[in-house]
């Protein structure tokens, strides 16, 4: 074993008194080297050092008389009830540390199971289109439209109108967008 | 643990009594007071931090346990309240170069008379103030109320071993401060002022 070793073993069992028949081995060397014998001789005045530090913050203060009488007024009051709300912030709270970890294993739960890999990797094809064609009819009217009117925008109606076998089509990209009067466009018509 | 409860002390407060409550504050309020101002150094804010801890211990009376000290709890109660009142302040650990070239003028070959001055206890001091709250804890509880390490454990809502673990970084925290006086305890190092300009 290193002298490192066998000092820095024997530093915690001097620190906390704990010494037995096992130590006496390295106590031995101890005895023998120079370098083990400074390094838990400084370790012991440390800690005298500390516990006279310890005693300076305190010795010469004691508390004030006055302090029971503080102490004796203020159990003698009723305890102040706290704001009205705070009943219900502490409930709040507790639920929520129920209910957020179980909202987050409900959600990867869900995301699971509704995952690419339940589905094949395919979005439902009438959802990623009606998501497609509305982004791009934002997009093109945000650009096209300075006012930024776009509660106004209507889009064609014949956009939305599914195929005959329930599906949507992909739509093309939305080229026009008719917009109410007050735009200064030709026609009504930006292109 | 250091200061018992005269017997049917608590019990006594339990039933209203403000005498027995007089008497609980008498017995437990300078150990109490000493954690306070050994962690703050503000005796206002120590008597403060007393004057709290016993009207919540008078307020929950009915719930302290009347077979074991209630001073493990007051005790527990005062640092928490202690760290909650003071802003984490750290002590912003100057450059000790200077301090240190002044103690290790007074250095002399053995490690007993290394730690001994008055500047190497303003560097615990320090470093004290600097050391994380539970190790602090740890460390007023051990060394300066010379509790056992498994009453101060108990304090400490920690095991034996998580409060020897915290002594031990705390000591070993406060020997990285004074690396030059180990350099000097070494047998025929040299003053490390002769090493500064």
């Amino acid at each position: 074993m290193s002298c490192h070793k066998i000092s820095r073993l024997l530093l915690e069992r001097f620190r906390f008194g704990e010494l037995d028949a096992e130590c006496d081995a390295y106590l031995a060397h101890v005895e023998r080297c120079r370098e083990c014998q400074d390094e838990i001789a400084v370790d012991r005045a440390l800690a005298g050092q500390l516990r006279r530090a310890l005693r300076d913050r305190v010795d010469g203060f004691e508390p004030s008389p006055a302090v029971w009488r503080a102490v004796r007024l203020q159990a003698a009051d009723p305890e102040p009830p706290g704001p009205w709300w705070a009943s219900a912030v502490v409930a709040v709270s507790r639920g929520m540390r129920v209910m957020v970890p179980a909202a987050a294993i409900m959600l990867a739960a869900v995301l699971a199971w509704t995952g690419p890999e339940a589905d094949g990797g395919q979005l439902d094809s009438s959802f990623a289109s009606r998501l497609q064609w509305h982004e791009q009819l934002t997009e093109t009217a945000a650009i096209e439209n300075p006012l930024n009117r776009l509660l106004e925008i209507t889009p064609s109606p014949s956009r939305s109108v599914p195929l005959p076998n329930g599906e949507m089509p992909y739509p093309e990209p939305v080229k026009s967008v008719k917009l109410p009067t007050g735009i200064p466009t030709t026609g009504g018509v930006i292109r | 643990m250091g200061t018992t409860q005269p017997d049917g002390l608590v019990e006594r407060m339990q039933s209203g009594d403000l005498d027995a409550f007089e008497e609980f504050f008498n017995t437990f309020k300078r150990p109490v007071y000493t954690t306070a101002l050994a962690i703050t150094r503000d005796p206002f804010l120590a008597e403060e931090i007393l004057q709290d801890c016993f009207v919540k211990a008078y307020r929950v009376r009915d719930r302290l346990r009347t077979d074991v000290s209630p001073l493990p709890w007051l005790q527990r109660v005062t640092t928490n309240l202690c760290y909650s009142r003071i802003a984490r302040r750290r002590a912003i650990m100057e450059p000790l170069s200077t301090l240190i070239t002044n103690v290790v003028a007074d250095l002399t070959s053995r490690p007993e008379q290394v730690v001994e001055s008055r500047e190497i206890i303003e560097v615990l001091q320090r470093g004290i103030d600097a050391l994380p709250p539970k190790q602090q804890t740890a460390v007023i509880l051990y060394y300066l109320h010379g509790y056992s390490l498994a009453e101060a454990a108990e304090i400490a809502d920690c095991n034996v071993g998580t409060m020897k673990s915290r002594l031990h970084y705390a000591l070993k925290a406060l020997r990285a401060l004074l690396p030059a006086e180990r350099r000097a305890a070494a047998p025929g190092a040299r003053l490390v002022t002769d090493e500064l300009p």
